[in-house]
């Protein structure tokens, strides 16, 4: 079952996971098809998460680049110990940390004034598509604390706003 | 009103469709007498939509193509570890090179060449080594708090780099002042192995430390404990 580039989704089935992992595998061509058909596939969700965490639209851009070529290097070692998605999402909030403390000039996004933990909370759960529980995978704690931190997080954003 | 915070969370479970059907008809109930409860579910419509907008505009001016023309480019798509292998190799090559006299420096180069390969090779396995267990750790854990230790550990190490090549770099700097040698000319030598560590420290002094320094700044790392 080919992944379609057409098709935005925030996550990959199973299904299409491991027919992602088995054409990586594959080597070669079939490797580099793979590595940007994820890409196509994921690129929308993986950019808007990082443009809540890193703040700014260019140090978004430089994130995804980043983010994707660790997948590309990554990838042929992808020992399934998590779900492809949640490890290509965790690698991109790697990446927007650093992209971030680049620190250049640009116009702020809502979320750029809160604290770390809480802007990635909100990132993940504006991502349509992506499930509570995926977003606790890709957080590395259970699916109720993500629900308590994205209340404090919201809490802390309405805030700010001054709501 | 007491117990709303059950209730607010619910209100966050609703707007992502995670709310079943016995929860839904409870919150409705308790919306329709909490005012509050009203307020913050207006609020997170509000700073959702706004967050959402925000992200689709962003990615409608982005470059797809372009983006995936510099995840594909040749040299940015080398792996961090043969870079340095490489660039130790280099400079091994600058310090074979430069300790013979003129005349004698091919052939000294030619009976370096293994010690050359065995250091790049030693370097490579190292940093490989270290690069694949960073990929592993992406996996693990906490999100956050793995990568906070990372970031701990790697800016220890980029201060303590910076400060064994400046000291390095000073006693080099002295030796090309201060030293006499029968086979090469000290000030070109310790001098010409001067300026790559030169440019290392400066690149760690003035981008790696700060960065790494502002990204722990933003994680939370120096809250309460200093550094």
């Amino acid at each position: 079952m080919p992944v379609h580039p057409s098709t935005h989704s925030a996550a990959l089935s199973v299904a299409e996971e491991a027919e992602v992992v088995a054409r990586v595998r594959a080597g070669g061509g079939a490797r580099r098809e793979a590595a940007g058909d994820l890409f196509r596939r994921l690129r929308e969700p993986v950019h808007a998460v990082c443009l809540h965490v890193t703040g700014r639209r260019a140090d978004a851009e430089f994130a995804v680049a980043e983010a994707f070529r660790a997948v590309r290097r990554g990838l042929p070692g992808f020992t399934s110990e998590s779900r492809l998605t949640t490890w290509v999402y965790r690698l991109a909030l790697r990446a927007s940390f650093r992209a971030r403390a680049r620190g250049r000039d640009g116009v702020s996004t809502p979320l750029a004034c809160l604290p770390a933990g809480p802007r990635l909370v909100l990132a993940l759960f504006s991502i349509d598509g992506l499930r509570s529980g995926e977003i606790a995978d890709i957080l590395g704690i259970p699916e109720e604390t993500a629900w308590s931190r994205l209340h404090a997080a919201r809490r802390m954003l309405v805030g700010a706003q001054g709501r | 009103m007491a117990g709303c915070e059950a209730f607010e969370i619910a209100v966050e479970k609703r707007l992502h469709r995670a709310l079943g059907e016995p929860g839904g008809a409870l919150l409705d109930e308790h919306l329709a007498g909490c005012e509050r409860c009203r307020t913050y579910q207006a609020a997170v419509r509000d700073s959702e939509a706004g967050i959402r907008v925000e992200a689709s505009a962003a990615a409608a001016d982005v470059d797809w193509e372009r983006v995936e023309r510099e995840i594909g480019g040749r040299f940015r798509a080398w792996p961090g570890w043969l870079a340095g292998a490489l660039l130790a190799g280099a400079w091994m090559a600058l310090f074979a090179w430069l300790s013979a006299p003129p005349a004698t420096r091919p052939d000294r180069m030619l009976r370096s060449l293994p010690a050359i390969a065995i250091v790049v090779a030693l370097v490579g396995l190292v940093a490989g080594y270290s690069s694949r267990r960073l990929v592993a750790l992406v996996d693990r854990g906490e999100m956050l708090v793995t990568h906070r230790g990372v970031l701990a550990a790697n800016l220890q190490w980029a201060r303590r780099m910076k400060w064994a090549l400046a000291a390095l770099l000073a006693f080099f700097l002295y030796r090309a002042m201060a030293g006499e040698s029968a086979t090469y000319d000290p000030l070109v030598y310790f001098g010409g192995l001067s300026l790559p560590l030169a440019g290392l420290w400066a690149y760690l002094r003035h981008v790696t430390v700060p960065r790494a320094e502002r990204e722990a700044s933003d994680l939370g790392l120096f809250e309460g404990g200093g550094r």
